[in-house]
């Protein structure tokens, strides 16, 4: 699993453990629309102080959302019809899914300029 | 087991739903089949692919693109078709949030999603008159005219994999909806439910025998919407890198031409005759 999804999946996971909503622990720190979905999708590479306040916010550290969980807990966080029990095959397809959505943009930015 | 979990009020509501959405996409057909995937690429960008662990049929998630929100759906394509079109239907209940909606219209946030997205994608499938219709036509094919039968397992089998092949549904679907619409006694649905687990041989066979050429058969196919053109535009406006070009061409198997690749037809006139 890459970095930024990582992060994104481990925030989430840990909002979701206190009750809390991403807009809840997100929006204060100016994270809105977009770049809230972009960050949880893990599509946003954050820098360690960003980190840190999101861990603050949080109340907890920045090491328990930059180290890798168990795999069982990131599978259960995508909707899926059938099982999967390797992380490898889920992050296969969150990645062709990220390339695509990435390719639209830099084509449609490119129309744009 | 009994797999009749969701209040009538809640039947009823997925029923309405499903009409509405039958004439939001002015669906004509009653049973939708492999049209399916056509009502599930309006919605979203459905990305079909084979992978070796058939035990996943499909993934559902958001994606930011530009500043919109858009679903996301995965299929994977080593599944046989029949799996692949369940599949899509009940991920097209989750993107049109129906588990929501019919928990909203009856006023009970405790219903479960997915039995409520099952139902949606039974009832979008398999319409009950079309479902009774076609089992009535098939027992009468085999020489049965009363309304109240009694037939051999193997038969009752033969009778599945025929409604099988009639809406292009799993094995499992097709006795789910006999256990939905109380065509059978609890103790024969689950004998065919052991049947599928211990026996999928028989199944196979008479698949075979049949000649239900699209059951049991996998694509494979491997495509995203409209990917080459949208790599062809990527690769013309420089946006893409070589080494992502050649990583999505080689997982997807594309092969590009430039246009000055392309051979092109002779310009000389010839002569036709009308």
């Amino acid at each position: 699993m890459n970095y930024s999804r990582m992060i994104g999946n481990n925030i989430t996971i840990e909002a979701q453990r206190r009750g809390l909503s991403l807009e809840q622990v997100l929006a204060p720190l100016g994270y809105k629309g977009e770049y809230l979905s972009r960050l949880t999708e893990g599509r946003l590479l954050l820098p360690l102080e960003e980190i840190q306040r999101i861990a603050n916010v949080l109340g907890t550290s920045v090491d328990t959302l930059t180290q890798p969980r168990d795999d069982q807990e990131y599978l259960a966080s995508v909707h899926k019809m059938g099982s999967c029990d390797t992380l490898e095959d889920q992050d296969f397809i969150l990645d062709l899914f990220d390339m695509y959505a990435d390719l639209r943009e830099a084509v449609d930015a490119q129309d744009k300029q | 087991m009994n797999h009749n979990n969701l209040p009538m009020e809640a039947i009823i509501a997925i029923k309405n739903n499903v009409i509405k959405a039958r004439n939001n996409y002015k669906l004509m057909n009653l049973i939708p089949r492999d049209d399916i995937f056509s009502l599930l690429e309006e919605e979203c960008v459905v990305l079909y692919y084979p992978l070796d662990n058939k035990d996943i049929n499909g993934m559902h998630v958001t994606k930011t693109v530009g500043q919109e929100l858009e679903h996301f759906v995965y299929i994977n394509t080593k599944n046989p078709i029949e799996k692949q079109v369940y599949c899509a239907a009940h991920e097209l209940g989750h993107i049109l949030g129906l588990d929501q909606t019919v928990r909203d219209e009856i006023k009970d946030q405790a219903l479960d999603s997915e039995a409520i997205i099952n139902r949606f994608a039974a009832e979008l499938l398999m319409p009950e008159e079309e479902f009774r219709n076609a089992l009535i036509l098939k027992l009468k094919e085999m020489g049965y005219e009363q309304k109240a039968v009694s037939i051999t397992m193997d038969s009752l089998l033969r009778i599945v994999v025929y409604l099988m092949n009639f809406f292009l549904v799993p094995y499992k679907a097709i006795v789910l909806r006999m256990e939905e619409m109380n065509i059978a006694a609890q103790e024969v649905i689950d004998g065919l439910e052991t049947l599928e687990s211990e026996n999928q041989d028989r199944i196979i066979a008479i698949i075979e025998e049949g000649k239900f050429e699209r059951l049991n058969t996998t694509n494979e196919r491997k495509n995203m919407k409209n990917l080459t053109e949208l790599l062809l535009e990527a690769k013309e406006k420089g946006v893409i890198s070589q080494r992502k070009l050649k990583k999505l061409q080689d997982i997807f198997e594309i092969k590009m031409q430039d246009a000055a690749d392309i051979p092109q037809i002779t310009k000389e006139e010839v002569h036709i005759m009308i």
